[in-house]
């Protein structure tokens, strides 16, 4: 199970977003770390096949971007999302799993398991529109785990979370990486601190650091270091 | 010497001391008053120019066609004037729509006055031209083509401020611009059913016209009460 | 497969919990009930003066109501010498002075029939009297459509040589080929000579095929308002980053979306012509439902129908028509990416076609085509004598849902193609 990038590059008029990137990701916990405009989204949106690639493929197992199994194998939760507001949460896991290929007995099974892991369970039937901005980011996550994907593309995922459930969705993390190719974007490094055995650094749409993890140091001080930040603040 | 060159001498030999206080003073300084009149020209000048192009084009496009077709002013005007009131909604719900509302609400002349401004401006102007076609294609009958006009004009007006002021971001606008089609359509449909433009069947539009004047006043308080302070969740 | 039946679903879920398009349906179903309703609303004055006794005041309802009894007693009769004399001595002749000219300095020549139309007297300014003139006058107008100059001396033979002249005529002014001329022979053969009358011309058939197009119209702005949001909405929701990336999210959500689209926009035709139907039936009667199109909407038309026939041939227009308005509708807001634009676009269309209902014939491929646009066809298309060479001769409104469905599934094609473009946010 791999998740090839090579060369990726991805431009959108004068500016590049993503320059030459090229990674080779297995299973586990990716963390993805870099400042604001440094293209992680990007890079994110074009692992999943949402944005075409200027230059450079995207391969899973061999399988290319744009091949529907490719989509088949992926779960994905964008920083930024909407929902119908009539739909139940019910409703639009189901529709979600619909649109994942699942068959409707695998997305009922699904969707009241994910909804009992996200803690949403006896919300099911109520409109997303009475969600709060957590509730919904919980139902987020439940969607991206519908087709039990081998590749887990995860763009600020605790946002809106309060500590305990940051926890929560931290181990649940940590355990799907066990079996998946997690790539996981945050601005929260304790965060990746705690789960990530690979550390991605992205500055200027290019990656500035690509290395394991080793869980004795300070992330956020290595982080900061690499932006020349720690010297400013001493 | 020259007195200009004096001045400049003495200041040249006494140097003005370094500011103190200037922050302080300039944070204390009473606030320049702007007029109501400026203030409303001021903001009329924000108002995008889509807003007018919009509504000179559905006065040209109504002059237009009623000069190849000059017995069909009066619908194709009642046609068109939603259009213009869609891009007066558009404009009035800006901050609604592009979620401008708390940083607005927040600064100096606050939303209540800037949205009033802007409706004043663009009301005044829609008005105007809605006048003005009312003349030349009344065919004498200047308040009769008003009635035609302005009541298409405000039942478009009223269902966009209550859509813009219920359902936030672009979904509302859509909305709006859902009831301006529909009214077009229906004044484009309904123009060679017997009786409608008939004068016997005027009191009915005098009766729509009415309500349309109440529905879109209370619509505009309603509007007008919301920027006074953020809504709630 | 692709679980198609479910998005289809969940498509059309989405689809009924827009307010909005209920709110639109509601009130275009309405305004569609609104033009049968406005010939029984209001009252008739006749001043005393006209009468020479008192003033008369008949409510229009009043008058469809006593126009559905048939007092002149003319229903199954046929439209021969006899009914044309009763006719001419009932309502009258018309007088036409004609000057022709032959060369400088030549002779002029005049021909001239003098004419006397009704003097209501005779009838008698009554409720029955207004009627029966009515009934006589509607043979007599389809008289002088024909033949200009109703005489004193018009037989049967006369008229259906006359309507055989126009035929004629017609076919040369919009450019019939041979070929086609001898179709429209044949065709015109079997209308049975002489017509048999049908006493209630006003009625609610008639009603429905003269105005379908006013319904038809409004089935073109209910697909507008319910459509041009349909793939916009992902994107202004914030959802379309979540389905494309999912394994259906691409051509076989396309494909659920556009079906729900065009069956929304069908069951919307449906109900809207539904009410127009039922408003024109309840209130002005189905009592003319047997009258032949030639009587009442066109004598020369060369084939045999009856008004009810054309009517559901119209609305069958309009409803094949909706699934072009469909995909045309989807096609633009995927061009345009937005609701509101491809509303705007998609309007101006519409209001292009009702500005511009022919294209003179100067231009035949030009005017045959636009004639054949699902917006016009059901207007002014309808009685256009040229045909549509597919395989044999077919009519306007026969080829015309054969070339839409090629145009909708081409419109399909197109907005497939947009969708499956990659956004480039």
């Amino acid at each position: 199970m791999e998740l090839t990038i090579d060369r990726l590059s991805k431009q959108f008029q004068n500016k590049i977003a993503v320059d030459r990137v090229s990674l080779r990701l297995t299973p586990g916990v990716t963390g993805l770390l870099g400042p604001n405009g440094a293209g992680k989204t990007t890079l994110m949106r074009l692992i999943c096949g949402i944005l075409k690639p200027t230059a450079g493929t995207v391969r899973f197992d061999g399988l290319d971007v744009s091949a529907e199994e490719y989509r088949a194998i992926l779960g994905y939760l964008p920083q930024d999302f909407g929902y119908y507001p009539d739909f139940t949460g019910q409703d639009l896991l189901l529709y979600m799993a619909a649109l994942k290929g699942l068959s409707k007995a695998e997305a009922r099974r699904r969707c009241g398991l994910l909804m009992e892991t996200v803690g949403l369970a006896d919300v099911r039937k109520k409109k997303v529109k009475t969600y709060s901005g957590g509730m919904r980011q919980r139902l987020g996550i439940a969607q991206a785990l519908l087709n039990d994907p081998k590749l887990l593309v995860l763009d600020e995922p605790t946002a809106g979370l309060d500590p305990r459930e940051r926890v929560r969705f931290r181990d649940l993390i940590a355990s799907l990486g066990r079996d998946s190719v997690v790539l996981l974007s945050t601005h929260i490094v304790s965060d990746v601190e705690h789960i990530a055995g690979r550390v991605l650094i992205m500055r200027h749409g290019q990656i500035v650091h690509d290395g394991a993890w080793d869980r004795r140091e300070d992330l956020e001080k290595f982080y900061l270091a690499q932006f020349g930040e720690e010297a400013d603040h001493a | 010497m020259k007195r200009s060159e004096l001045i400049s001498l003495l200041a040249s030999a006494w140097p003005a001391p370094d500011p103190a206080r200037k922050r302080a003073f300039l944070r204390d300084a009473p606030v320049r008053p702007v007029s109501h009149i400026s203030f409303v020209l001021g903001q009329a000048g924000y108002v995008r120019k889509a807003v007018w192009a919009v509504s000179a084009a559905v006065f040209a496009l109504t002059l237009a066609v009623s000069r190849l077709v000059p017995a069909e002013g009066l619908w194709i005007g009642a046609a068109l004037t939603p259009f213009a009131a869609m891009a007066a909604v558009s404009e009035q719900g800006r901050a609604a729509l592009y979620g401008m509302e708390e940083l607005e609400l927040a600064s100096r002349f606050g939303l209540k006055s800037v949205v009033l401004a802007r409706m004043g401006a663009v009301g005044l102007v829609h008005l105007a031209l809605l006048a003005a076609l009312a003349a030349m294609l009344g065919g004498g009958s200047f308040f009769r083509a008003g009635v035609y006009f302005l009541t298409p004009y405000l039942l478009t007006d009223l269902t966009g401020l209550a859509a813009v002021r219920r359902i936030r971001g672009k979904e509302g606008l859509y909305v709006c611009a859902g009831a301006a089609v529909l009214t077009a359509g229906l004044a484009l449909g309904l123009h060679g059913v017997r009786g409608v433009y008939a004068p016997e069947s005027f009191r009915w539009w005098l009766l729509a016209l009415a309500a349309a004047l109440g529905l879109a006043g209370r619509e505009y308080a309603k509007t007008i009460r919301k920027t006074e302070e953020l809504s709630w969740n | 497969m692709h679980n198609f039946g479910t998005l289809y679903k969940f498509e059309l879920k989405k689809l009924c919990q827009r307010k909005m398009i209920w709110a639109a349906l509601i009130i275009l179903m309405a305004a569609a009930a609104l033009p049968p309703a406005s010939q029984v609303i209001g009252k008739m004055y006749v001043s005393a003066d006209a009468t020479g006794g008192e003033d008369q005041v008949w409510s229009h309802y009043e008058i469809v109501q006593r126009q559905r009894t048939d007092p002149a007693g003319l229903e199954g009769r046929t439209l021969d010498t006899d009914l044309i004399q009763e006719t001419v001595a009932k309502l009258g002749v018309i007088s036409r002075t004609t000057t022709t000219t032959t060369g400088g300095g030549g002779d002029n020549a005049e021909s001239s029939v003098t004419v006397r139309r009704a003097d209501p007297d005779e009838l008698g300014w009554t409720l029955d009297g207004y009627i029966i003139q009515g009934e006589y006058g509607n043979i007599y107008d389809t008289l002088e459509r024909v033949t200009r100059s109703v005489t004193a001396d018009l037989t049967g033979d006369d008229y259906y040589a006359a309507v055989d002249d126009a035929r004629e005529r017609a076919y040369t002014y919009q450019g019939l080929t041979e070929d086609e001329r001898a179709w429209w022979t044949a065709q015109a053969e079997k209308i049975e000579t002489p017509l048999t009358v049908m006493g209630y011309p006003d009625g609610g058939w008639t009603f429905l095929a003269e105005t379908a197009y006013v319904g038809g119209l409004f089935i073109f702005l209910f697909s507008i308002i319910a459509l041009a949001g349909l793939f916009p909405m992902e994107r202004q929701r914030r959802t379309d980053a979540l389905i494309q990336c999912a394994r259906n999210g691409k051509t076989p959500l396309y494909a659920a979306k556009l079906l729900a689209g065009l069956t929304a926009s069908l069951c919307g035709g449906l109900v809207i012509l539904g009410s127009m139907a039922a408003g024109c039936l309840v209130l002005l009667g189905p009592e003319d439902a047997a009258t032949a199109v030639q009587q009442l909407m066109d004598p020369t038309w060369g084939a045999p129908m009856t008004v009810r026939k054309l009517a559901l041939t119209v609305c069958g227009i309009y409803l094949a028509a909706s699934l072009v308005h469909a995909a045309f509708v989807m096609a633009v807001s995927l061009l345009t990416r937005g609701g509101t634009p491809a509303m705007a676009v998609c309007f101006g269309a519409m209001m292009l076609f009702i500005m511009v209902p022919v294209i003179p014939l100067s231009h035949p491929r030009l005017s045959q085509t636009w004639s054949l646009l699902p917006a016009v066809l059901g207007s002014t298309g309808f009685f256009d004598g040229r045909l549509v060479h597919l395989g044999g001769y077919l009519t306007c409104y026969q080829a015309a849902p054969l070339l839409w469905l090629v145009l909708t599934l081409a419109l399909a094609g197109l907005g497939l193609a947009l969708h499956r473009r990659t956004p480039g946010r």
